[in-house]
């Protein structure tokens, strides 16, 4: 643009921004301020002007008066295939808000069954009461057990009958206490005793099995 | 009688002896100084008024006039200060600032005063040359001319259509414009 004319100064960029009035209120002051003193610029401006306006006039006198074509689209037969895929064509909008509400529902199905499956006394309660009562901890009387003979033999398991678990359970912890056992006879073979076992909860059976191992290792130190 | 003067010859004989002689540089140069006027202030009212103002102001300081530039420059810069003072008047006046708002009056083309059949037979020559003068123009340079007066769109709109950088824009606009004042005046108006 500089290289056609000779006689522009430094504000000849800024003549067809001027022409066509896309400059900023301050820089179209100040290019007026500029043209008013410039004769280069302002025969330059006149120039561009006199090849603009016969466009102008042109524009104004035959294609404005022109109406606006109305577009008519021919009607086109709509395959059936088409029409499914119309049914089930949604917005993108539409699409996101049905997938977020879908991941909603999952999440909430699946924290759901999360938390069901967290509440264990739901589910015991539930067993149990389908199954049959809990035994409870209550004191119950239970006949005093027979003294138990040293046993000889290693194969003979000699059980020491312990008091019910719910007497434990209620009275005060006493130490263990060991009764006298008699000396074992050569003669004799200690007899079988039958092992009976107490009737105790679940939750007593390691318990309840250390001390027997410690009942039959005492056995057995007191027997060498 | 004075179409075969220049226009230095015209103003002279204008001062000296024939103020007639005038009229035929308002005949030469009413058109150009009417566009020139449009082109700052883009309005047609106010442009005919300010190229009315313009040979107002140059008939009565012909004695002023100094051969040292053209004729055409002179009244160039006339036709300037006629328009900057139109616009200075402008930003003083509310009720201009109430008609800029609503543009109603902005693109309203308004016929010649001097409106007659053989005018129109002559606009309708003209119109016929600039719809020539643009169709010779080449393709990319018509394009940028349509695309500025026909759809209105800014340099930049133009920019961002034909992904051009605003620079390649302007050139082409203003090379068009350049050409089409050469071809302008090289296609003669016949009027029958």
């Amino acid at each position: 643009m500089a290289k056609e004319t000779n006689n522009l100064c430094a504000h000849g960029g800024d003549m067809l921004a001027y022409l066509y009035d896309e400059m900023a209120t301050a820089e179209r002051d100040g290019f007026e301020l500029h043209l008013a003193d410039c004769a280069g610029c302002i025969d330059e401006f006149a120039e561009l002007s006199q090849s603009r306006y016969p466009v102008y006039e042109w524009k104004q006198i035959e294609f404005e008066p022109l109406a606006t074509p109305t577009i008519v689209l021919p009607a086109a037969s709509v395959a059936l295939f088409d029409k499914v895929r119309a049914a089930f064509s949604f917005s993108p909008g539409y699409s996101f808000a049905a997938a977020g509400f879908a991941a909603i529902l999952f999440a909430v199905a699946v924290g759901y069954t999360v938390f069901l499956q967290e509440s264990p006394d739901r589910d015991s309660i539930a067993v149990v009461e389908n199954n049959g009562p809990v035994p409870q901890a209550t004191p119950q009387r239970i006949a005093a057990p027979e003294p138990v003979a040293a046993v000889n033999k290693r194969d003979d398991i000699v059980v020491k009958p312990k008091p019910a678990v719910a007497e434990r359970q209620i009275e005060p912890v006493k130490a263990f206490e060991r009764k006298p056992k008699s000396a074992p006879s050569k003669e004799t073979q200690p007899a079988k005793r039958d092992v009976s076992v107490p009737v105790m909860s679940r939750l007593d059976n390691e318990e309840d099995d250390s001390l027997r191992l410690a009942d039959m290792f005492d056995d057995l130190d007191t027997s060498r | 009688m004075y179409k075969n003067l220049a226009d230095e010859e015209l103003v002279e004989l204008a001062v000296r002896e024939d103020p007639d002689a005038f009229g035929e540089i308002v005949r030469r140069w009413e058109r150009k100084i009417f566009a020139l006027c449009f082109g700052m202030l883009t309005r047609e009212d106010e442009a005919r008024d300010a190229t009315q103002e313009t040979f107002i102001a140059a008939y009565r300081n012909l004695g002023k006039f100094r051969g040292d530039a053209k004729v055409s420059s002179w009244l160039h810069r006339i036709a300037v200060n006629q328009c900057l003072t139109v616009k200075r008047r402008a930003k003083t006046r509310s009720e201009d600032f109430l008609d800029d708002e609503t543009g109603e009056t902005d693109r309203v083309f308004v016929a010649p005063a001097n409106y007659s059949p053989g005018n129109e037979a002559e606009q309708t020559e003209r119109l016929r040359v600039v719809r020539q003068a643009v169709g010779s123009l080449p393709v990319d340079l018509r394009q940028v001319i349509v695309m500025k007066e026909f759809e209105e769109m800014t340099f930049q709109e133009i920019s961002d259509t034909l992904e051009l950088p605003l620079s390649t824009v302007k050139s082409r606009v203003y090379t068009a414009l350049k050409q089409l004042r050469m071809k302008l005046e090289r296609l003669p108006v016949e009027v029958v």
